[in-house]
């Protein structure tokens, strides 16, 4: 069992197989002890994360889905990943609930997921957002994101003109 | 590991500790935008541009390129789109859908070349309206040592028999999915291109095979199959885990070797009773767990190997 505490000191006891599911503790837990403190996480925040790990350790273990470990062999040549989507239909529809969340429930969740090194959990979060993104003009972005538009109405203008193809046909 | 634990740079511990109403978004650094950015459509990515300064330039060293359609009228914004990016950065995955090759052949080529020389691992050509006046693009397509994974559908050909260009170099291949449509491969065609994929991990395969064609997939490193229309099969396959087989005829004659395999669906619309049954001849053992279609789960670890024949 591996000991993570919380950046508000409450300790949860985990499987080694459900913290391994982040690289960096399990480089951590190779050549240091299994306490690890995880001060800038939120114990509701790592709360979340455990379940996810919780849940994917468990259908990973399985020998079902061997596309998962040769998406991640795949994915770590290359420097930023871009594993392929999760083939198990079952797993597919547990993330889809587990990313139910607003907007900065997923940041910080992202936040924690990409320094603790989770990578499915980094791209199911931040694929997420882009959904949240895609075919959306920018006014509603902002808005949903509240994102300060710090462009002149010149500036604003002269950017539409240098990328024009990609505003038509709106 | 110091006794502070793990430490998130400043700028991200300010970030958890903003509240609603606050633009999270914009102070995520910029791989994690360019990782969100490479989801999307490259038109949407390219209209981030206008959100804020912080999201001017983003697009433009985004991994990746994803056009929804490609034919005649999408040839300017290829190209600007193209020519706008920082070029030194790299590709990770070139996605292209509807591609109409009357009209757009010159533009795939581009772009394949493009995404080649960017080091792209992964291309998805999906909905692909290929004429055989554009065989030269498969020059392109299988000779890619930085390929890891290729997924093509084609959907119109006038190509009968798929044949593979002379040079395939896909050494670093380990996902392949290839949707013939109505063209057919021959056995030594894809015997071939097996043996030209020597770290292949995954293979899906939707073509047609010569009549009467008896068809061979050995592969070393194989862990996933997913076949369909065959009818007669031979898989050599030690490191294979999960296989998966749809046909709409009658299975003739399935030989299997594959230690490893723990799991087994097969789709048949013909023939499943009869199939059971055979499975009952080889191995009175194993066919104890054999009741239904679904074959999931079915233990056959201790089967090294053994051969159904149908009539």
């Amino acid at each position: 069992m591996i000991k993570l505490v919380s950046g508000d000191g409450a300790e949860f006891e985990v499987e080694e197989e459900v913290a391994f599911q982040s690289k960096i503790i399990k480089d951590i837990v190779a050549d240091a002890d299994d306490v690890i403190p995880l001060p800038t996480v939120s114990s509701k925040v790592l709360i979340q994360v455990i379940e996810y790990c919780r849940k994917h350790a468990a259908v990973n273990s399985f020998p079902l889905s061997p596309s998962s470990s040769a998406a991640a062999a795949a994915s770590s040549s290359s420097s930023i990943s871009y594993s392929k989507p999760v083939s198990d239909p079952a797993l597919r529809a547990w993330d889809n609930e587990f990313v139910k969340l607003n907007n900065s429930s997923l940041f910080d969740i992202v936040i924690a997921a990409n320094y603790l090194d989770i990578e499915e959990l980094v791209d199911l979060v931040l694929e997420t957002v882009a959904d949240r993104i895609k075919g959306k003009q920018a006014q509603e972005i902002r808005r949903q994101f509240n994102i300060e538009n710090d462009f002149t109405p010149e500036e604003e203008e002269a950017l539409r003109r240098e990328n024009s193809w990609a505003f038509q046909n709106n | 590991m110091d006794d502070s634990g793990l430490r998130l740079p400043a700028r991200r511990r300010r970030l958890a500790q903003q509240s609603e109403g606050e633009d999270y978004l914009s102070g995520l650094p910029d791989s994690l935008l360019h990782h969100i950015l490479s989801f999307l459509p490259t038109r949407d990515s390219v209209r981030s541009s206008l959100l804020a300064r912080r999201w001017r330039r983003l697009w433009a060293s985004v991994p990746a390129i994803v056009f929804s359609s490609v034919d005649k009228s999408s040839a300017n914004s290829v190209d600007r789109f193209v020519a706008s990016r920082s070029c030194s950065c790299s590709i990770s995955h070139l996605r292209l859908f509807k591609i109409k090759l009357e009209d757009g052949g010159a533009l795939v080529r581009d772009l394949l070349i493009y995404a080649k020389s960017h080091g792209a691992q992964d291309v998805t050509l999906r909905q692909f309206f290929f004429p055989s006046d554009h065989l030269p693009l498969f020059d392109i397509l299988f000779d890619w040592p930085s390929l890891v994974a290729l997924n093509m559908q084609l959907i119109y050909t006038d190509i009968w028999e798929f044949t593979l260009p002379n040079r395939i170099i896909f050494s670093n291949l380990k996902t392949l999915s290839l949707m013939l449509g109505v063209a057919e491969i021959s056995a030594t065609s894809l015997a071939r291109l097996l043996s030209c994929c020597p770290v292949l991990e995954e293979l899906t395969l939707k073509s047609f095979y010569p009549w009467n064609c008896s068809i061979e997939i050995a592969a070393p490193n194989l862990r996933r199959l997913t076949l369909h229309r065959s009818t007669d099969l031979r898989i050599i396959c030690p490191k294979l885990g999960f296989l998966e087989i749809t046909t709409r005829n009658r299975l003739k004659r399935l030989h299997l070797e594959a230690p490893s395999l723990t799991s087994i669906q097969m789709h048949c619309f013909f023939g499943w009773i009869k199939l059971s049954r055979r499975f009952c001849d080889v191995n009175e053992e194993a066919a104890a767990s054999v009741g239904d279609i679904h074959l999931e789960e079915f233990p056959l670890a201790h089967l090294v190997c053994y051969e159904l024949f149908l009539v």
